[in-house]
């Protein structure tokens, strides 16, 4: 008995020391995105104001560039408008609470990471300005970013199509085959689109948009060009690699998503499941 | 007084990892770890218990801050048991001798830069390591250790050299 005590007080540290690592091990092998969001947002509300203070400072000097990519993108969509007056006429153009489907939001960038396996960002409005989980953050030109994934009060935490743990379904812009699009890791302007049909006629610089039926993002969401294709699996599926319209390196301003049928529509399906 | 630059040394690397390195978007090659420093600048004669301390605290809060569950704490635990160990083993000190106070130059001679490279490096390719799980990628896993290694070591040893003397006197 008395070996036995001596034995645990001179090995107590190394029992507490494995003891430890079997706790930190098992966190991390069972967190989840959602986890890893939730971590993020505790943390965001003691270093958050920080961040964003730096954010100013390094969007201060981003700034111009900026501002001209966003004139330059009101002058298109100008130009849409008055394209599309001269076909229908105004007053059928009103809005109508009924036709819309999508939620919009602008938001600032105010943390963001590229050189993980998991990136996120951080975004600087939370639920009191309207967001909510599952909104998608896609840049101010209407490329595909990521999909928000918890928020607090202040700030919203989303992971970013450069996150080997987020899957949404993909398709050509031109021909309308459907795959999935999912990141592998490495090269972040680089990302896979796999489970394309082999019939479809995909060929180099074709359009990959986010498919409608992945309920995050607004149907025909640019996610980016097809840079390269093969045949995987034995030939029976297309694996092609996308170059990101998005630069996820440089993301100051983004709006934010909310699909306002989607909750309709997930609620069916998962009663369709049952 | 020694409490006074230690705090100080530890607001730094909080301040380095958490605000620029942890939202470093130059590359996805470059991902430094400075942190690991706080372990290795403690005092040479501090207890098992201490260590193991200041490891978990120090993973704990990196975790928190980078939002990866568990994985800095796992990786930063065993750095700090084995520190021991392995600071004697590399620098050739005995373990009887009653050698106190930080690691230095003036301490350990030219093989106290054998102990930081060693650690920093053993610390940088467990962490990508545990990040990646898989061989698959594997070129892209080995750039990723060799320059954000690269890195690290490089702003480490800028460190030390800030706060090597006011430690050490």
């Amino acid at each position: 008995m008395q070996k036995l005590i001596y034995f645990i007080r001179k090995s107590s540290v190394a029992i507490v020391f494995i003891i430890l690592e079997i706790i930190a091990i098992r966190s991390y092998a069972y967190s989840t995105p959602y986890t890893q969001a939730r971590i993020l947002i505790w943390s965001n509300s003691i270093v958050g104001s920080f961040y964003s203070a730096f954010a100013g400072a390094s969007n201060y000097f981003a700034l111009r560039k900026e501002n001209m990519r966003l004139t330059e993108y009101i002058a298109q969509l100008e130009n849409r408008i008055r394209a599309l007056e001269t076909v229908v006429p105004e007053e059928k153009l009103a809005v109508n609470d009924v036709l819309r489907k999508y939620e919009y939001l602008s938001a600032k960038v105010i943390a963001s990471t590229i050189n993980r396996n998991r990136n996120f960002i951080t975004i600087n409005k939370g639920f009191s300005d309207g967001v909510s989980a599952d909104m998608a953050v896609m840049t101010p030109e209407g490329y595909a970013v990521g999909v928000v994934v918890d928020c607090s009060e202040n700030y919203a935490v989303a992971k970013t199509l450069l996150n080997v743990d987020f899957r949404i379904g993909g398709m050509l812009a031109e021909d309308g085959s459907h795959g999935s699009v999912v990141w592998s890791g490495g090269d972040t302007q680089i990302i896979d689109f796999v489970e394309l049909s082999k019939y479809a006629k995909v060929k180099e610089g074709d359009l990959v948009c986010a498919a409608g039926f992945s309920h995050y993002f607004p149907n025909k969401a640019i996610i980016g060009n097809v840079e390269h294709a093969e045949l995987a699996n034995n030939g029976t599926s297309y694996n092609c690699k996308v170059r990101l319209a998005a630069d996820m390196g440089r993301l100051f301003n983004v709006v934010l998503v909310r699909n306002t049928g989607a909750g309709e529509a997930k609620a069916l399906e998962d009663s369709v499941r049952k | 007084m020694k409490i006074r630059v230690y705090t100080i040394l530890t607001l730094v690397v909080l301040f380095v990892q958490v605000f620029v390195l942890n939202n470093l978007s130059i590359s996805p090659f470059v991902a430094p770890m400075v942190y690991i420093v706080l372990i290795l600048m403690l005092p040479i004669e501090l207890s098992q218990w201490m260590m193991l301390v200041t490891g978990l605290i120090v993973g704990a809060v990196m975790d928190l801050t980078m939002g990866t569950a568990g994985l800095n704490t796992l990786v930063t635990l065993p750095i700090a048991f084995f520190r021991r160990p392995l600071l004697y083993s590399l620098t050739g000190l005995s373990p009887m001798s009653k050698e106190e106070g930080i690691p230095s130059v003036k301490r350990l001679g030219m093989r106290f830069h054998r102990y930081i490279i060693a650690i920093i490096v053993i610390h940088s390719v467990l962490f990508y390591f545990v990040e990646w799980l898989s061989f698959d990628n594997f070129g892209t896993l080995l750039l990723r250790i060799i320059f954000s290694t690269l890195c690290s070591l490089v702003l480490d040893y800028i460190i030390i050299m800030l706060f090597m003397r006011r430690l050490s006197a």
